[in-house]
Formats: C-alpha cells, structure tokens, sequence
C-alpha cells in the first residue's frame, strides 16, 4: 500500500499530524502593549495597577514574566536584527548590570528609544519628569546624554548587622566612622567568638573573586571604573581599596564571610550567626524581613556605611532596574503612559512601598512621614528612613557598554590578589601584585574597547576625582 | 516506460533533498554567513563596519583568547588522559567473569551520564562549597589538619588553582561511564581463546593486556579518543554552571565560554565568529593530528 515501508508510513503519519497542529494553531491575539520583564516582584506589583489603568486608557496590556537571561539574550537580538515587527515587545525592564550591553551601537542604533522628549514635557504643575526624577538616578540609563530608561528605584545602600552578636562581643557598630575602623572591630568580633568557641562566625560578608562589592564601594569615592570616555581601572584609588578590601577577604586579617551568592541563602547564614554584617540596599533588608522571619526579628539593625575618608559619600548603590520604549512600539505615547502609570504614578509608589519596601528615584516622596513608621523587626531607626536620608546622598552610577568589561577585569584582580596571599600566607608584596595586575588589566581593557567600540576610548587614565 | 524510469531516478532525489534543504538552511547557510560577519564589527546589520581580517589579528594578540585556549587545552588533556584508562580500567573490571552483580555496577557507573552536566554542575557546586561543612571540605580539613595545626577550608571553586580541576573532576564522573560502557562492548569482542592460548604459553597479564585486551579495542578506544577530544575542546556547560562562566580570574574561561560571552554578554558579533572559526580549525587539527599519529601506529604495529 505505502511503497517505502511501514517505519517511514509512521513517520510521516507523525509528520503531518504535528505539521496540521502547529500549522492550525490559532495564535494568541497580541495586546496593543507588550511589557516583557525579568523580576517577579514587579511584575507582582504591576498586575494590579494595570488592571486599574487598562479600562480608563483604552489600551490592552500584556506583561511576559521571562527569565533575566533568555530575556536579554531574546532582547539583544531583536535589537541586532533591527526588528520592528509586533514580535518585538514595546516595553521592556533592564536590569543595571544587564543595560551596558544595549548601549554598545552609536546612541541612534539602540534598540530603545530616546525618552528625552517625554521627560522634558511639561506636566501639569508646570514642572518635567526630568525635573522630578533624581538626575543622578537618570545616569545609568543614558548614552551621549541621550535618556533610554526611568528608573524604577535608587537602591541606597547601608550596613546592615546583627546587633546582638556584636554587642555580646562588646562592640557599638554605630560609634565606627570609617571601613578601617570596621575591619578592626570585626578582627576583635572574631577574636571573641573563637574564644567562646565559634571558630565559624565571620564579621562581613564578602566576595572573594567578583569585583561587583568593591565596585559598590568605590562608588562612595566617586569611582565610575568606566565614566564616559574614562577608564580608572589603574586610578590609585582602585589600588588602594583592593588592597583594603583583598586583607578583608583573605589572610591573616581576614573578616570575610563568602557570600552565597543568594540573599535569602544569606539570610539564613546570618540568622545561624556566620556572619556578622553585610552591604545592605533597600532591596536586601525586605528580603531579609521576608525569608528568616521570626529567626532574625529584633536583631537586625542597620546604619550609613563607614567611609574610606573624609568626603566619600556615607552611602552607595547597588542594583537597579530601567523601563524603556523598543524602537519598535508603534504608540510610544500610550507606551509613555504606562510606564507614568508603572514608575511615577502614586499608585504605583505605594505599591512599590508596600510590596518592596524601596526608596523611588523621586526626591519628592522622601520627605513622606510613612516613611519614618515605626518597624520592630529592626532594631534602631526604621531601615525606610534611613534609606530616605541616605538618599540625596547616593551616588553617581554610570553604565557604559564597557562597564561589564571594567567589573570583569576588577574581579580579576581581586581574585590574583587573594591567591597571592593564600600561596604566600601573607600580605608581602600584595600591593606590587595589584598594581601591575591592574596596569595589565586597564591596559587590556583600553586596547579590547578601541577594538570593539563604536564609541571613542580617552586613551590616557586619569584619577577618578579629574573626572567632569 | 520512459515516465517509469524516469520517476525512479527522481526518488533518490526526493529522498535526499529533506537533508540537502535542512542542512543547506540550517548550516550552510549559517556558517557561511558566520565567516561573512567574523569580517565586521558588528552590534547587528544596521551596525556593521567591515574591518578585514582586524577580528583574526586581535584574536592572536588576545590574551584571554590565548588564556581560554590555555585552558581548554589543560582541560581536554587532563579529561581525556584520566577518562580513557579509568574508563579502560572500570570496563576490564566490569568484564571479569568472576564479578557478580555486573548488571548493577555497569547501571550504577552509566547513572551519572543520564543526569546531564547542568544537574551534575548544581550538586558539584553544593559538594564542592566553601564551607568548613561541604563535602570537599570534610574530607580536606582532617587531611589538612596532619600538616597544619589550624587547617583552613578551601574555596575549591573560588581559588584560580583549584577551580579547573574541579571542572575536569566533575566532568569525569559525568562521562567515565559512557565510554566504560563502549570498550565493555568492545573487550567482548575479544576472543576468550586467546587468552587462554596466551595464558598457556606463560604471558603474564601485563602481557596479555599489551598483546590482546589493548589491540583489541584499539578501534574503539581510537574513536572515543577522537570524540572526547572533540568534545573536551568544545567544553562550556560544566564550567559555565559551575563557575558562572570564566571562574575566579579566568581560570575556567574555555574557548567556547569566551565566544558566548563574546557573542551573548557582549553583544561583539563579528569577534564571536571568528572565535568559533579559531575553534573549528583548532579541532580540525587536532583530530587530523590524532588520526595520523594512530594511523602511524597501527601502521608500525
């Protein structure tokens, strides 16, 4: 009957059966607006306010939850591929660390749209969003100050730790005023503990071979390792808190505590007491709140972070998240409404309060008397205030398409250094070892960006402070 | 008549052209236009420059090209020198007529193979932690502590000297299995007389491995040597899961993890492509180098 055997018969029953399926499938009608974002807590908070703005915008709305990774990846090729076709979202979150990619191709190929012309629109009261969002805050997202992003959040950054512990061991973190007096009091924390017999119970969570802590550091000293055309990769600067940081991670001085990678992994290390102290942004302390619960409640506290000198900034940032308009969008009007509705609406603040617990990009809403409410989870002032304070204080970020590169090469060094001392025992020669590894690295960096950039490379390095 | 033969030549044709259309479509055509683009600086079509051959002269001087090699490199000859004879060695052990429960311990070394390396990199990453309570570090710090009075734990995949050994660890118990399992197949081909002839005239078993067990799997064991040459040169997943990419200062940055991140973190498409055309030449070497030095031998032989 099938002249080619019954196998192949089979086979090509299955064929066509599959090929009728996908070929018939009814495809799911597009919404007229396509969010596509990576964090599930936004798209929690988002849900809600577009099911109250979608019936009084006469716009249909639809948010794709996808994965950080596949989401850039997708997204980087779209761009690359110049798409604009409706397979292309119209909006779409980037996380901080993820953005510098996008902004490689002369500002007039990014995928994303300029919002310029939307944040210098007058509003109501007579004012622009410009006017209203943070400018620092609008850094990361900008390229040849072109504006691709509004930014979700600031992300200030504390210290947070487990009062308890350190009071037992007769130390008040809150008298410390500078990182060099914080590795001191978490030499004589440990000290302590190992003499009550707790030989695991570290002072600070550290990372030993990313650079992305340090690099959060060097922000309080005005340090962007890529700022614009500059490079500060072998700013003294650099050097001299890598080497600060590489006794704290390694050594006979060490205070470090790996990190797990995971804040709610973390969460619970503190909780058992492994460690001590740890960087803390808004973000973080909500989480905390969230995953060790009754384990860590009333011993939690947090403060400013200490300072390498006087004049550095008592605070930082770390992480971040953008909403930008694709290229693509054909309504970047109605797009512009939604994200007023996502980001700066006060709805969407409120939620954002409620749900995260983080501090807008909107100096406005930082002088709000909710934020000062009492919370007894924490020990001291409530964490919402302080992040509040610290705020005005926060400081410049900048994200460039080389930025990934300058942190991978920083995470280099550190981790040469800290094998340095763990081969030698010691800190013998550590600041030679960091100091022709970073020449080396900034080297690298500059020859690899003039290689691949579309953009101009300032060839000499100068230090960070000579920066405009 | 005519029209008969005529639609009989035709059918041969119908029955290649699925291949000739997907492989043309699906890797033809992509290759091609890989080797086209490893010519551009490239951030996508509307941003391209053709810049020559410019990708290949930084890739020569590129010392993180030349570090991934390095480790791929050390990666492919620790993987492959230490998988063959384990695998070698397990499957001789596995084929003694005297061993009972063969079924099981064949199952039991063939397991990890199943699981994949992206579920074996998450438990190595758990085994292989920093803290004083991992598994690696249980078994360390007694040991350690014969030699020092205050043993520390070793960050086994954050130290740059450690990380890439750990990798080759877990990829060798991901794969021994599967190779045991071909030479098992290959020893009982082995004629079971020649032994015992080899036996009679007094050859020892060193001997008799040399002269019988060794000729007769080298076919076998050519090919595997072959294939897990291939496959350690194109390694990315286990160090990617593992490490998260390149590792503490690079140390497990392989050729193909430095094309991804090239391509994929980078965006730097027109680099990744003469990377992965680097690779591709560096693997025709390398395996027209292996069968010529094993056909050499057998020839000798």
């Amino acid at each position: 009957m099938f002249p080619f055997g019954r196998a192949l018969l089979v086979l090509a029953i299955i064929a066509a059966v599959c090929g009728v399926a996908v070929g018939t499938r009814i495809p799911l009608p597009r919404p007229d607006l396509l969010l596509w974002l990576p964090s599930a807590t936004h798209h929690k908070q988002f849900v809600p306010l577009l099911a109250d703005w979608q019936p009084t915008s006469g716009e249909s709305v639809g948010l794709e939850l996808i994965a950080g990774r596949p989401l850039n990846i997708r997204l980087l090729s779209m761009f690359m591929g110049d798409r604009r076709d409706r397979g292309v979202p119209d909006l779409v979150t980037i996380e901080i660390g993820q953005v510098g990619k996008y902004f490689r191709p002369p500002p007039d190929g990014i995928g994303l749209r300029p919002l310029d012309p939307w944040l210098d629109r007058p509003l109501p009261d007579g004012r622009t969003w410009r006017q209203r969002i943070l400018p620092s805050r609008l850094a990361p997202w900008s390229r040849s100050g072109v504006c691709f992003g509004i930014p979700f959040d600031l992300h200030p950054v504390g210290l947070a730790w487990r009062e308890d512990l350190w009071l037992q061991a007769g130390i008040d973190l809150t008298a410390v005023a500078t990182w060099a007096e914080f590795h001191a009091a978490g030499l004589r924390y440990q000290a302590y503990w190992r003499e009550q017999g707790e030989a695991h119970r570290w002072a600070f969570e550290v990372q030993e071979t990313s650079g992305d802590f340090l690099g959060t550091l060097l922000l309080q000293r005005g340090v962007n390792l890529v700022d614009g055309p500059r490079i500060h990769l072998s700013d003294p600067v650099v050097a001299e808190a890598l080497a600060w940081w590489t006794r704290v991670v390694s050594g006979p001085e060490a205070i470090g505590w790996a990190s797990p990678g995971s804040t709610a992994l973390l969460a619970g290390d503190v909780a058992d007491g492994k460690c001590g102290a740890l960087l803390c942004p808004d973000w973080r302390a909500k989480i905390f709140k969230d995953n060790a619960g009754d384990r860590l409640a009333g011993k939690l506290r947090v403060r400013s972070l200490p300072v390498f000198a006087a004049g550095d900034a008592p605070t930082s940032t770390w992480g971040g998240t953008m909403i930008g308009i694709t290229r693509a969008c054909p309504d970047p009007d109605a797009a512009w409404q939604m994200i007023e509705r996502l980001f700066l609406s006060p709805e969407s603040l409120a939620t954002r309060r409620r749900e995260s617990a983080q501090i807008p990009p909107l100096p406005e809403y930082w002088s709000d008397p909710g934020l000062a409410e009492p919370d007894p989870w924490f020990r001291g002032p409530p964490p919402l205030r302080l992040f509040a304070d610290l705020a005005p204080l926060v400081p410049r970020r900048v994200v460039t398409a080389e930025t990934g590169l300058a942190m991978a090469a920083l995470g280099n060094v550190l981790a040469t250094a800290v094998a340095h001392v763990r081969r030698s025992g010691g800190y013998a020669g550590l600041e030679h070892v960091i100091a022709t590894a970073l020449t080396r690295e900034d080297g690298d960096l500059h020859r690899r960006i003039a290689h691949a950039s579309f953009a101009v490379v300032a060839a000499p390095t100068g230090p960070a402070g000579a920066t405009p | 008549m005519k029209a008969g033969s005529r639609s009989s030549q035709l059918i041969p044709w119908l029955m290649v052209a699925p291949f000739v259309v997907l492989f043309t479509v699906f890797i033809l055509y992509p290759l091609l236009r890989s080797l086209a683009l490893s010519a551009y600086r490239s951030a996508g079509p509307a941003n391209s420059a053709f810049i020559g051959g410019e990708n290949y002269q930084f890739l020569l001087s590129d010392p993180l090209f030349w570090t991934a090699c390095l480790n791929t490199a050390t990666y492919a000859v620790l993987f492959v020198g230490l998988q063959l004879p384990a695998a070698l060695g397990l499957a001789i052990a596995l084929d003694h007529p005297r061993l009972r429960a063969k079924q099981v311990l064949r199952a039991a070394f063939f397991c990890p193979h199943l699981v994949g390396a992206v579920f074996l990199g998450v438990v190595f990453w758990k085994l292989m932690g920093k803290d004083p309570g991992s598994l690696a570090n249980s078994l360390w710090l007694p040991l350690a502590g014969l030699f020092s009075a205050h043993p520390q734990p070793l960050n086994w995949l954050g130290d740059p000297n450690l990380a890439l050994g750990v990798v080759v660890v877990a990829a060798l118990w991901l794969s021994v299995g599967y190779s045991m399992i071909y030479l098992l197949a290959a020893l009982q081909t082995v004629d079971r007389e020649l032994y015992e002839a080899a036996a009679i005239d007094g050859a020892g078993p060193w001997a008799r491995f040399r002269h019988i067990t060794l000729p007769g799997v080298a076919p076998t064991l050519l090919f595997l040597l072959l294939v897990n040459t291939i496959g350690a040169l194109q390694v990315f997943e286990l160090p990617y899961v593992l490490t998260g990419g390149p590792g503490p200062a690079n140390s497990t940055l392989t050729v193909v993890g430095y094309l991804y991140q090239q391509g994929f973190e980078t965006g730097n498409l027109g680099y990744a492509c003469a990377i992965g055309w680097a690779l591709t030449i560096g693997i025709m070497a390398v395996s027209i180098a292996q069968l010529r030095v094993t056909r050499l031998d057998r020839d000798s032989t």
